[in-house]
């Protein structure tokens, strides 16, 4: 579903992805781990069409991220780490603000049903900057939900939430169905292992792993393992 | 605006703030007056009279002090000339002579020492001429009661005063009064000019915020063009600019000529203000940084503008650095009859520097 073929990101004279070559199936859930600076959320962003790549191909269902980007973006939701929301209104004026500029028709059962999955039925009322940290996140989620794209970017989701909601929203991450494609970068690597089927390693640019979650070494903490194997230390 | 009662409070807010300033600043100007000092080296009748003469003029504030005190007052600036009426003065006066009998020193910074000069000068000479005459007469008539008959006889003449006329005695009060009105406008328009400015550069922070929290990015996904997000943001900041500043811009338009094409000359301004904002917003990355610019550039080109005031008149170079502000053509417009070249400058101004800003910006959302 997701190709990259042998793709650069150059900024200010430097590279900062060289030249990844990757393959993501339809449905699979991808974790991307890698130090600060690794270049994960430029990927990222380059596969999400917001930043285009110096060198190289990247096409997201055969189409390629560089061109028709309109229509790719119909298909892909894109977090952002911040929380990219109008916090001085409510949780339901921001559902309705995003859902009017989503391409496409959002239906309202849509809506429903994505508040009711994360727990946001009751403060829908609440302007954002009230809710809690976790709520925050979960609000931005669904919003990168609301035309229900097959594809779904997420630039650490849950960074700087509590235990129990980053379980919650792994948890309505994995309810959303095996069709749908999920690229996730996170520091957790406990969280990584708990949603994705597979795990692709980024330092200094360079793709330095891609495997299946399966195929990490035998430990209690397998991707810290691998980390350790390749000698990296995770920040 | 999710609060109507802090959108309320956005357009009676500037509404309030311009109404205190106009109170506190009829009041101050009713009671500004040139403070002056007298320093008496002889006590007689004659220097009794000069100064009860000079504190008749209402422009005037009249203290007298000690040789000490008044150095001291001058030097800090507190008082803007000390005058000295020096020893042997009446003597002098009587035998006609009015050259060596008065001293005027200076504060370091005093500007108006030319009309304490003239004021005091009128008065001495005044009282030189009574005496001169009356000496004469009592000379040749050999008579006491002469001398105060000349004399009253001599001052009288001075009454309507050589060059000063009945009409301006008598418009003398009113025209005060309209004086001091016609000297707030300028100060309001003054200060409006910094508020509009501050406002703009506050209003365009969303070039920064949004940058910095992920909504530009979400919007793009959204499908929403770069371009078009800019434009219609900056169209809302520049509505909400205009519509915080419309009650207090129509209460202090009314009566100040052609309303109408003062309007156009507002939102010229409001335009140029905006384009400036919105460039700088697009240039730096730091918000801190925009915040510091923002407020050393309206200081600074509030100055020069003449939005304080008319720093142009103090030399030539300042005069044509004036005219590098927005705020120069804005307030010099408000008292054109064609207002065209300002309005083309402050529009033209905006728009370029809007369109430098979009092209800064567009270019610096393909970086990570």
């Amino acid at each position: 579903m997701i190709e990259l073929r042998n793709v650069y990101k150059r900024y200010k004279g430097t590279d900062v992805v060289k030249g990844v070559e990757l393959m993501i199936p339809r449905g699979a859930r991808v974790g991307l781990v890698g130090p600060n600076g690794a270049g994960k959320s430029t990927l990222m962003k380059m596969i999400a069409t917001l930043v285009t790549p110096s060198k190289g191909e990247i096409t997201v269902s055969g189409q390629s991220v560089t061109r028709k980007k309109k229509q790719l973006r119909r298909r892909i939701g894109y977090v952002p780490q911040e929380i990219a929301l109008h916090t001085s209104i409510s949780v339901k004026e921001n559902l309705k603000f995003w859902a009017g500029m989503a391409p496409g028709n959002v239906s309202e059962a849509w809506i429903l049903q994505l508040v009711d999955m994360v727990g946001l039925r009751d403060k829908v009322n609440e302007r954002v900057d009230k809710l809690s940290g976790g709520m925050q996140r979960k609000l931005n989620i669904i919003v990168a939900l609301l035309h229900n794209p097959e594809l779904l970017i997420m630039d650490e989701p849950t960074v700087g939430i509590d235990i129990p909601s980053k379980t919650e929203i792994v948890a309505f991450l994995k309810a959303l169905g095996p069709d749908r494609t999920i690229l996730f970068s996170s520091h957790d690597l406990q969280e990584i292992e708990m949603l994705c089927h597979y795990v692709l390693v980024l330092e200094d640019g360079v793709l330095r792993h891609f495997s299946s979650i399966n195929d990490l070494p035998h430990s209690q903490n397998p991707t810290q393992e691998l980390l350790k194997q390749l000698q990296i230390i995770q920040t | 605006m999710s609060n109507r009662w802090q959108f309320l409070l956005m357009l009676l807010l500037p509404l309030f703030v311009f109404w205190v300033a106009e109170q506190l600043l009829s009041q101050g100007s009713e009671q500004l007056k040139i403070p002056v000092i007298v320093l008496k080296e002889e006590e007689n009748d004659t220097v009794n009279t000069i100064i009860e003469r000079v504190k008749e003029n209402e422009t005037l504030q009249i203290f007298e002090k000690s040789e000490t005190e008044a150095k001291r007052l001058l030097e800090t600036n507190q008082a803007e000339a000390a005058v000295v009426f020096t020893e042997g003065m009446e003597e002098k006066l009587n035998q006609g002579k009015i050259e060596d009998v008065i001293q005027l020193w200076e504060a370091p910074n005093a500007i108006s020492t030319g009309l304490i000069e003239e004021y005091i000068a009128s008065v001495v000479i005044r009282l030189a001429s009574n005496g001169k005459a009356a000496t004469y007469l009592s000379n040749e008539f050999d008579g006491a009661d002469v001398y105060e008959y000349a004399w009253q006889y001599s001052d009288d003449q001075w009454v309507p005063e050589p060059l000063m006329t009945v009409e301006h005695e008598s418009a003398s009060k009113p025209a005060h009064t309209q004086k001091t009105e016609k000297n707030i406008k300028p100060l309001l328009f003054g200060i409006l000019s910094i508020y509009l400015m501050l406002i703009s550069f506050y209003m365009q922070t969303w070039v920064m915020t949004e940058r910095a929290n992920g909504l530009a990015s979400r919007t793009g996904m959204f499908g929403v063009n770069q371009l078009t997000r800019y434009l219609s943001n900056l169209l809302g900041s520049i509505t909400v600019v205009l519509a915080t500043l419309l009650p207090v811009s129509i209460y202090l338009l009314i009566g100040e000529g052609d309303m109408v094409q003062n309007g156009f000359l507002f939102i010229a301004y409001a335009v140029a203000c905006s384009g400036i904002s919105f460039f700088l917003a697009n240039l730096f990355k730091s918000t801190l940084l925009y915040h510091l610019v923002a407020v050393a550039i309206t200081v600074v080109t509030g100055v020069l503008g003449g939005s304080f005031f008319k720093l142009e008149e103090f030399s030539d170079r300042l005069s044509n650095a004036s005219q590098y502000t927005p705020q120069y053509w804005f307030l010099n417009g408000l008292s054109r009859a064609n207002t065209t070249t300002e309005l083309t400058i402050l529009v033209g101004l905006g728009v370029g520097l809007i369109i430098l800003g979009l092209g800064i910006g567009v270019m610096r959302h393909d970086r990570t």
